[in-house]
């Protein structure tokens, strides 16, 4: 199990509890191995889908064969330590604007997983502190 | 005689390692008359993962995941290692939890109340859904084109 989680909230949904990310071993040891693709590859594929969802032709849309190969053929970006895996998996798959834009309190904190409560009785009740 | 060849690749510096099991029997591997790639057995699903959405969300098998997003009580999304080239892909989300005597299963495909099946090519959301959100102990996905 990994030793962080990624605690975060949404500005654009208010009443959402507070989300967790919880990272897979078997990507962090692909990480570590140095087997991930520039994370600019990624944010090329989320562009692209995020404007055919504004232009509602998401049912119809497919990437482009290039830009959805470069997960695999661009270059490595050579080995990452578990704490610069988990910065890369924040902007992999966390939507931009939580990590891209400054707000008037921290929208993710990096915790460690031992940190993060086991007791769900109030999950929807959960705030990240400020 | 048929023989058995074992090629190195040009291009990679790497070396591959064939281990042997702890065992004290003589084992036979007999490799079936057919091209296979061990990449993609079977053609398996792109994606397989289960998580526990009790406790402390933890990812107990992540083929093709690289994340799971613990959302609130009973909603989780799957982060996907590398992007579907389509929205359109499959994919089945299933809930298992153990009744009075038993493991029963619910395809969480559910349209009654209000489920948010909305994906995209990077991740896809799987909820449990019992009269309202519920943490359900295993949670899987299957995903392929």
């Amino acid at each position: 199990m990994g030793k962080y989680r990624v605690i975060f909230e949404d500005p654009e949904q208010p009443e959402q509890p507070a989300m967790v990310l919880v990272p897979s071993d078997n990507w962090l040891e692909e990480a570590k191995a140095g087997l991930l693709p520039p994370i600019s590859v990624y944010w090329a594929l989320q562009d692209d889908e995020q404007q055919a969802i504004a232009e509602g032709r998401h049912d119809t849309f497919k990437h482009d064969p290039e830009k959805h190969a470069a997960q695999w053929t661009a270059p490595r970006i050579g080995p990452l330590t578990e704490e610069e895996a988990i910065e890369y998996l924040i902007m992999k798959d966390i939507p931009r604007h939580i990590w891209s834009v400054e707000y008037n309190r921290p929208m993710f904190k990096i915790v460690k997983t031992a940190d993060v409560p086991s007791d769900r009785q109030f999950r929807n009740a959960w705030r990240l502190a400020a | 005689m048929a023989t058995i060849k074992l090629q190195g690749n040009a291009s990679g510096s790497g070396s591959v390692t064939l281990t042997a099991p702890n065992t004290n029997s003589a084992r036979t591997i007999t490799l079936p008359d057919e091209d296979v790639d061990l990449g993609n057995v079977g053609g398996g699903a792109a994606v397989t993962s289960c998580i526990n959405g009790t406790g402390t969300v933890s990812l107990q098998t992540s083929k093709g995941v690289s994340s799971v997003t613990d959302i609130a009580a009973g909603k989780y999304q799957f982060n996907f290692s590398s992007n579907f080239n389509t929205a359109t892909y499959y994919a089945d989300g299933t809930i298992s939890y153990q009744d009075s005597s038993h493991w029963s299963y619910l395809s969480n495909n559910y349209t009654g109340g209000n489920m948010d099946h909305t994906r995209t090519t990077a991740h896809c959301k799987v909820g449990s859904y019992n009269t309202s959100y519920v943490d359900a102990p295993s949670v899987g996905l299957l995903a392929s084109v």
